[in-house]
Order: C-alpha cells, then sequence, then structure tokens
C-alpha cells in the first residue's frame, strides 16, 4: 500500500490538471483525495488573466470504494486522519454501494454550510444564512442580518475570505469542483453594479475624448467583470496592466491601438 | 480568539490533532502563534500565502469586533 504518495499537477481548468495527476498515478479518480490550490482563472477576452488550476492529488490510505463503504469502515486502524474525516463526514449521506455525484455535493453542502456557520457565529455574527443553488451550478450562500457588516471589512477583505475558506473546505469533501459564492447583505451584488457601471462610464469619457483610461487596481474577478462589461462596446479595448495587487485595467479607444499582453512577462 | 481560530484552521488540515494553538496577549494585541503538523504547512499556507491571509482576514474581523488587534504566526 502506497502511503501518502501525492502528486502536484496544473492544467487550463481543475479538472484537466486531476485527469493529468490520475493518468501520472494510474489510478481512477475515487482512489484518490483531491485538494485544490488554485482553482485557475479561465481568462477574460483574449485570455486575459489566464492562470492555470492547481491541484494536489493525493491516494488515499485505504482505497475505500463506493461497494465496500459500510458500518465497518469506523473499524479501520491506523488511518490517516484525512480518511476518518472523510467518511465522518460521509456517514449521513452515504448508503452502502451507492454514492451519486448529487449525494457527494449534498454532504460537501452540508459540511461547508457547518463550517460556514460556524466560523461566522466565532466572529460574533448571528445574521441569517440562506443558500441556494444558481442555473450554473454555484452555490451561494446569503448572509444577511444587523450585525452581518463585520463579515465585508474593508474593501470586501474578510467577505473574500470567507468566501475563499468557504470554497477550500466544501471541496475537500467532493470530487467535482463545487463553486461557493458568499454574498453579506447584498454587498457583492451592489459592488458588481458599481464595477459594471464604472466601466460604462469610464468607457463613455474614453469615446469622447479619444484618450485611454486607468482604472484603480482590482482583483482577478473584478477585472475580469470589466473585460466582459466592455467586450461588446464598439470602439473600445480592455486590456490590464501592472502586477498585483497593483494590477488593473487600461480602457483605451481601438482605432490604432496594439494590444499588448503583459501577463507573458 | 483561540476557539475561532482552530474552528477556521482544523478543516483545512489532514492532521488537525497535532494542531496547537498559544495565545498570549499585550495590551491591545492579542498573538496566536500556531503550530501543524509538517506535512500540513502547505495546507495552513497556501499557494502564496493565500490561505494563511484569509485566515488573518477572518481573524481580523473578530478583531475589529472586539477591540484589538490580532497577529498570527505560524511557526515552523
Amino acid at each position: 500500500m502506497a502511503r501518502n504518495k501525492s502528486l502536484e499537477t496544473s492544467g487550463k481548468t481543475v479538472d484537466i490538471a486531476v485527469e493529468k495527476a490520475l493518468e501520472e498515478l494510474k489510478v481512477r479518480k475515487n482512489e484518490v483525495d483531491i485538494e485544490i490550490l488554485d482553482e485557475g482563472e479561465t481568462g477574460g477576452l483574449l485570455g486575459f488573466g489566464r492562470r492555470p488550476a492547481l491541484v494536489r492529488v493525493s491516494l488515499k490510505a485505504d482505497i475505500v470504494t463506493p461497494d465496500d463503504t459500510s458500518d465497518d469502515d469506523f473499524d479501520l486502524e491506523d488511518e490517516d486522519a484525512e480518511e476518518i474525516e472523510a467518511l465522518e463526514y460521509d456517514e449521513t449521506d452515504r448508503e452502502e454501494g451507492e454514492e451519486t455525484s448529487e449525494r457527494g455535493f449534498a454532504a460537501a453542502e452540508n459540511a461547508m454550510l457547518d463550517y460556514f456557520q460556524d466560523v461566522l457565529s466565532g466572529i460574533g455574527i448571528h445574521g441569517r444564512i440562506d443558500s441556494y443553488v444558481d442555473e450554473e451550478g454555484s452555490l451561494h450562500i446569503d448572509v444577511s442580518g444587523s450585525d452581518s457588516g463585520a463579515a465585508i471589512g474593508r474593501h470586501g477583505e474578510t467577505l473574500d475570505a470567507l468566501q475563499y475558506l468557504a470554497n477550500v473546505v466544501a471541496n475537500k469533501y467532493v470530487d467535482d469542483y463545487l463553486r461557493v459564492v458568499v454574498d453579506v447583505a447584498g454587498y457583492r451584488k451592489r459592488s458588481e453594479e458599481r464595477i459594471r457601471d464604472l466601466a460604462n462610464r469610464t468607457a463613455d469619457k474614453v469615446m469622447a475624448t479619444g484618450r485611454e483610461m486607468k482604472l484603480k487596481p482590482m482583483n482577478p474577478a473584478e477585472r475580469r467583470l470589466v473585460h466582459i462589461c466592455l467586450r461588446e462596446h464598439p470602439g473600445i479595448v480592455t486590456y490590464s496592466e501592472g502586477r498585483d495587487p497593483r494590477r488593473h485595467i487600461v480602457v483605451a479607444p481601438s482605432a490604432g491601438v496594439e494590444v499588448i499582453d503583459d501577463k507573458r512577462k | 480568539m483561540k476557539e475561532l481560530l482552530s474552528t477556521v484552521v482544523k478543516p483545512l488540515l489532514h492532521h488537525p490533532e497535532e494542531l496547537q494553538i498559544e495565545e498570549s496577549k499585550e495590551g491591545k494585541k492579542i498573538k496566536l502563534e500556531v503550530r501543524v503538523d509538517p506535512d500540513d504547512m502547505g495546507r495552513i499556507i497556501g499557494k502564496g500565502g493565500k490561505r494563511a491571509n484569509a485566515i488573518r482576514s477572518v481573524m481580523k474581523a473578530k478583531g475589529t469586533i472586539d477591540g484589538v488587534r490580532v497577529v498570527v504566526d505560524i511557526v515552523e
């Protein structure tokens, strides 16, 4: 039994990276634990902001297939903590010889929601938590309540941290990638609207003056929003320049402008 | 402070039983020293320190409510 054997791979998407690792280790998906180190960024128009996904794939200490998942799994000796934890979380959602992706998602969702609730009340926030799955399969967590402001933080810093950690925990329990979007009191929604507004207003100014304009530094998700928003705008091109955390978008008139992708530097 | 940090960190680890947190207070500053199994260092720090920073942001939120400055030190 190969213990602790693990491999880090990267690929265009999480699935591709995982596929690579499985091929390398010559095992099937249910024989490994998958940790998403970086979900990557598929990039917007012309691939701006593209970043490969990075995963760590580890062989399970004891391979537990759905067929032998039964009560005596808990008698396994000398398991590593991860395996025991995984079994504990699966206990209520997995029946003998049966495991569908839907079940995996339900287990992941429950585990993640428990985690999220514990962290939130640990911070001292006792708002209401609503969750739903959107058309694209992303799981949304909406927090509301008078004391929920602390979960947003300066420029949404706490909100982004909570969302990131929720994604890490959610994907610890499922093979397929589950995306979690956290919002507090509609903050994310409003800030997306503000960014779209800013993008459109800037594009109008650039069209009126014929001169390019730089936007304030933004994170990848925000930059992506601007690129998508102005993709169809005639006479305008957008590109990013600079390095994180100062990386920002330039909105320029498209006539006579050469698009430079400085991502390769 | 310590309880929240443990709640945040434990599910990220493969060896949660090895998690150790020492809390010390100096005036308005709370220092949390975190030790994990060497195998779990990457799981607590994350690529480019992404996980460590997210953990610090969450702790900072509680610090803001409690009126203290929180420092999270991940000790090797």
